[in-house]
């Protein structure tokens, strides 16, 4: 990982796929409430894409729409002055919702604001680096949990920008795989994210051999009616820290982890620049902070670094044993309920045994017995699960 | 001895239960009373059950497991009333619940004295606390309902005698009993006119009264003295009441639960041809998301056949190891799959050399073979034109046989081809030069015509629907010349009629046998991926090569010893290789499956 902000992107000799069975090239988007970050990641690096308009490797979350088309990050900005009606920033708290907001003379969806932006970020990627990209990565906040629609509205977006296939990486685990210039954790080691940005979000990564863990995580997003940033500049930094660091600590009770065995704590998120942000976090939880030369980019960084570490994403078939055949029965009605498997994994029955039985949908039940004998050797349907006629219920040796 | 079921027959009025084992039933009577029945759920089955449960383990005291419940006729398949009944079994502690139709349990009971045969329709009443009306047929050890309605006459009549009690042959009874009767006749026949008319299920399109065996009685208002004759007046059909008629549907629901061995379905038989190519999930389980390679699709090694998303949004390509050809989409994209997804694969190709494929079927005839054009039936014809058979590839059977009827006057000669809609036509012709041309699935004649030059070459050109006969015309001197006549098969009309050296033998598209069949002197699988084609043995027999179509190495060889000819055909699904081996008299197909 040799990150480069602000531009400077290598050269597009290498042809893409050149990953092999890894997801690259990719693109990764750190999507945030203020500000996004977007790094495109090959085998053989990770460049930064900077914002066309400012020259910095921060882009604005904003868009605007001038009545023809969009423009984005510093651009929108620009044009905010001149035309406010057609601004918008701060959509991605609104991902989860379907209301459409009035750009201009047009209505439009958070989802296609998100749309746009992730549009705009891989066509500049793509300009600087030469190749089309085809897959991405958009790492999301501890919030945004298993079945949460908001994963899958960011993986929609960003599929219909034309970076399907898209994976989402939680901002903990990508926070802790940032580089910080000390020695990488080492297996084993248990690190605390602390990110300060629009919000507070804490996690708890432990570093395994084959991938970071998410241990637990927590958040503070309710900040009495304001908002983080009002609380900040209207000098109340000490309430912040102090009800960041109490998070903190609830969270390392609630997983179970004592606070001397974290390793380190890995402060990220704009507001974490503050001076004063890592003394206080080092008093209120005893433990040492690491902190980071531009915490805003760690979480793009991080997770540029762990994508190439993660592993293939192909998963090669398993030859069948000899002689294996699939199971599967006439089943009268064509459908029917798993009760339950009379022979297990690897044991043996007698042609005309009872292998399982099933209930149909007119509540009889049926038995599922041996055209043969054999050996089960994989049940590849479980109890309770709908079942129809000629679908592969196990597979078996014969 | 096998284990002990519980049946249970929850009634509006009252509940009826049994114990059996094996083939005995035994009724679970209420304690402390003589009663044979318990009294009606009342809103708590749960409660019932358990008492009942408690009874009947005094007399099993090693348990219990299964339970068996009689389920109204009124409720549809699905319906959430059946998962609640056996939601209720389960809580009351019952490993395994299944349901029986209360209607099918009666005619279960009533089998042994009624005497039906297998397909026979019977109608049913069941004059309970709910009247209902059913058709049903016996389809070998199962029950058929081809139709049901149901009447709350039984209700009414509880009703009334609960307020009357002193008084349960009174007029009143009479009078409800007897409305109630006639709409148990009235039913039956409507039941009887929506079957014959081809609605709902079952093998009763354009039955009639006369069709029913019996008619039978069931529930306590079976016991009503005008039942019998009401019922047997109104359908002139045989009526049967069972003894204690409340207990019927109890009494069947046992013979239900004692015939379960009857409730099996044997595997499918293994298709070797067939492997397995299976993925696990990371995580254990994921979201299919894409199929890259579409059913019947060959595949390279390496290739992407799917896509998933696990649970933690990483997205993985399940690829392929070999060479291949997907045979099925196990899962529909965004199906949850894992821990393991399996998918059907073609075998290859080359694994035939070491695994020769089964003979599955062998069949003679003294005439022809014809593979239908879609490759999917085999058509038997009698060289005499006599018989066509048409037969199912996958099991050998006999799915239709046509005799036409000549009349007295049979035919010498017959083949089958196909009209240009893509009927079957037997062409039949005798030495005289009698023509007659027949739709083989309809049994229709459709023309006749009559050739007098006598045929010796008769040639049919399928797309035109027309047919050539060459015969010898009048003597002119030493020699006799030929004559060709060209005929229109849908009208039977003489189209042409020549007498110059060449005839119309040479007109093209006419041929001695259809065109559009589907053997041929080779033949390629469906997926491109296997050849058949005739060989000559050493002793210059004929013989079957199959051959890897990308490099001609022969995985299989078949001999016929004595055969001149053979031609090949692989089914349209590509499962099934057929070889169609012809000497002097005799002509056999033979069904590998691969």
């Amino acid at each position: 990982m040799n990150p480069r902000p602000g531009g400077g992107l290598g050269s597009a000799s290498a042809p893409p796929g050149d990953g092999a069975a890894l997801p690259l090239p990719a693109l990764v988007i750190d999507f945030g409430v203020h500000t996004t970050a977007a790094v495109v990641v090959r085998p053989q690096g990770a460049w930064l894409v900077p914002d066309p308009a400012s020259g910095t490797p921060l882009w604005a979350s904003a868009i605007h729409w001038d009545g023809e088309r969009f423009a984005v990050g510093a651009l929108a900005e620009h044009r905010r002055r001149s035309d406010p009606r057609g601004f918008a920033a701060g959509f991605k708290r609104d991902v989860g919702r379907d209301a459409p907001v009035q750009l201009g003379a047009r209505r439009f969806r958070p989802f296609e604001q998100v749309f746009e932006l992730f549009s705009a970020l891989r066509a500049e990627a793509q300009r600087r680096c030469g190749f089309e990209l085809h897959r991405a990565v958009v790492t999301v906040p501890t919030g945004y949990g298993p079945g949460d629609p908001r994963r899958g509205r960011l993986i929609a977006a960003a599929e219909a920008a034309g970076l399907g296939p898209v994976e989402l990486l939680a901002e903990p685990v990508a926070a802790a795989c940032a580089p910080t210039g000390a020695p990488p954790p080492a297996p084993g080691d248990i690190l605390l994210v602390y990110d300060l940005g629009a919000d507070f979000q804490t996690g708890l990564v432990h570093i395994r051999d084959e991938e970071p863990e998410l241990l637990g995580s927590a958040t503070v997003d309710d900040w009495g009616g304001r908002g983080l940033d009002a609380l900040i500049a209207a000098g109340l930094l000490t309430t912040v820290l102090d009800r960041t660091v109490a998070c903190c600590r609830d969270l390392l009770a609630r997983v179970g982890v004592p606070a001397r065995a974290v390793t380190a704590v890995i402060a990220v998120g704009g507001w974490s620049r503050l001076r004063t942000v890592a003394p206080s976090v080092e008093r209120g939880l005893g433990i040492k902070v690491s902190r980071l030369e531009e915490p805003e980019l760690a979480v793009a960084r991080g997770a540029a670094a762990w994508l190439p570490a993660s592993g293939s994403r192909v998963i090669a078939a398993q030859p069948s044993p000899d002689r294996a055949v699939p199971l599967a029965f006439a089943i009268p009605g064509g459908s029917a309920r798993l009760l339950a498997w009379l022979v297990a994994p690897t044991q043996s029955y007698l042609e005309g045994a009872a292998l399982a039985r099933v209930r149909l949908a007119d509540g009889a039940v049926w038995e599922l017995v041996a055209h043969d004998r054999g050996t089960l050797d994989q049940v590849l349907v479980g109890p309770g699960s709908a079942v129809s006629a000629g679908q592969w219920l196990a597979l078996a040796r014969v | 001895m096998g284990q002990p079921t519980l049946v249970v027959d929850f009634g509006t009025c009252t509940t009826a239960a049994a114990v059996v084992v094996g083939d005995a039933a035994t009724l679970v009577r209420p304690p402390a009373t003589d009663a044979g029945v318990w009294p009606a759920a009342a809103g708590d089955p749960a409660r019932l059950l358990g008492a009942i449960r408690a009874e009947a383990l005094r007399a099993w005291p090693d348990g219990i497991d299964r339970l068996a419940l009689t389920v109204p006729a009124s409720y549809p398949v699905p319906d959430h009333r059946r998962d609640l009944m056996i939601a209720t079994g389960e809580a009351a502690g019952f490993g395994e619940v299944e349901l029986v139709g209360e209607p099918e349990a009666a005619l279960l009971d009533a089998v042994p004295q009624a005497d039906v045969a297998d397909g026979a329709l019977v109608l049913l009443c069941d004059l309970g606390g709910t009247w209902t009306t059913a058709l049903l047929q016996v389809s070998g050890p199962n029950v058929l309902r081809l139709g049901h309605e149901t009447s709350e006459v039984g209700h009414d009549l509880d009703a009334k005698l609960a307020a009357d009690p002193d008084q349960p042959s009174g007029e009143w009874v009479a009078r409800l009993a007897d409305a109630g009767l006639r709409w148990a006749v009235a039913s039956c026949r409507s039941l009887l006119a929506r079957a014959a008319a081809g609605k709902g299920v079952g093998t009763a399109t354009g039955a009639i009264i006369t069709d029913v065996s019996v008619v039978i009685l069931v529930g306590g208002w079976a016991r009503l003295p005008s039942a019998e004759e009401i019922i047997h007046s109104g359908l002139q059909r045989p009526v049967l009441s069972t003894a204690e008629p409340e207990l019927g549907v109890v009494r069947g629901a046992a013979r239900w639960v004692a015939s379960a061995a009857h409730r099996r379905v044997a595997a499918d038989p293994p298709r070797w041809r067939v492997e397995s190519l299976a993925w696990h999930i990371p995580g254990g389980r994921g979201r299919l998301t894409a199929w890259q390679v579409s059913d019947g699709q060959p595949y390279a090694a390496g290739a992407s056949l799917a896509q998933i998303r696990t649970i933690d949004d990483r997205v993985f390509e399940l690829t392929a190891v070999d060479d291949g050809a997907l045979l099925g989409q196990p899962a529909q994209v965004g199906d949850i799959v894992g821990p393991t997804l399996v998918a059907p694969a073609k075998r290859q190709a080359s694994c035939l050399a070491g695994d020769a494929p089964e003979k599955r079927q062998e069949l003679w005839a003294a005439g022809e073979w014809l593979l239908t054009p879609d490759r999917r039936l085999l058509v038997e014809c009698a060289a005499t034109g006599r018989h066509v058979k048409v037969w199912s590839i996958p099991d050998g059977s006999l799915v239709r046989q046509f005799r036409p009827d000549h009349g007295g006057v049979q035919p010498d000669r017959g083949r089958v081809f196909v009209d240009p809609r893509g009927r079957l036509s037997l062409v039949a012709w005798d030495v005289s030069g009698s023509f007659s041309v027949w739709d083989v699935n309809s049994g229709r004649l459709n023309v006749t015509f009559r050739d007098v030059a006598g045929p010796r070459i008769v040639l049919v050109n399928e797309g035109e629907w027309r047919l050539t006969a060459e015969g010898d015309g009048a003597a002119a001197g030493r020699y006799r010349r030929s004559v060709a006549t060209m005929w229109d098969l849908s009208t039977g009309l003489r189209v042409e009629r020549r007498t110059d050296q060449y005839g119309l033998r040479r007109l093209p598209g006419y041929s001695d046998r259809s065109a559009v069949d589907g053997f041929g002197e080779q033949a390629f699988s469906p997926d491109g991926r296997l050849r058949a084609v005739a060989v000559r043995d050493e002793d210059g027999s004929a013989a079957l090569a199959l051959q890897e179509a990308t490099n001609d190495h022969e995985v299989f060889r078949a001999e016929h010893a004595h055969s001149l000819r053979v031609r090949m055909a692989f089914t349209a699904d590509g499962r099934f290789l057929l070889a169609n081996w012809e000497a002097d008299q005799r002509s056999q197909v033979e069904v590998w499956e691969l």
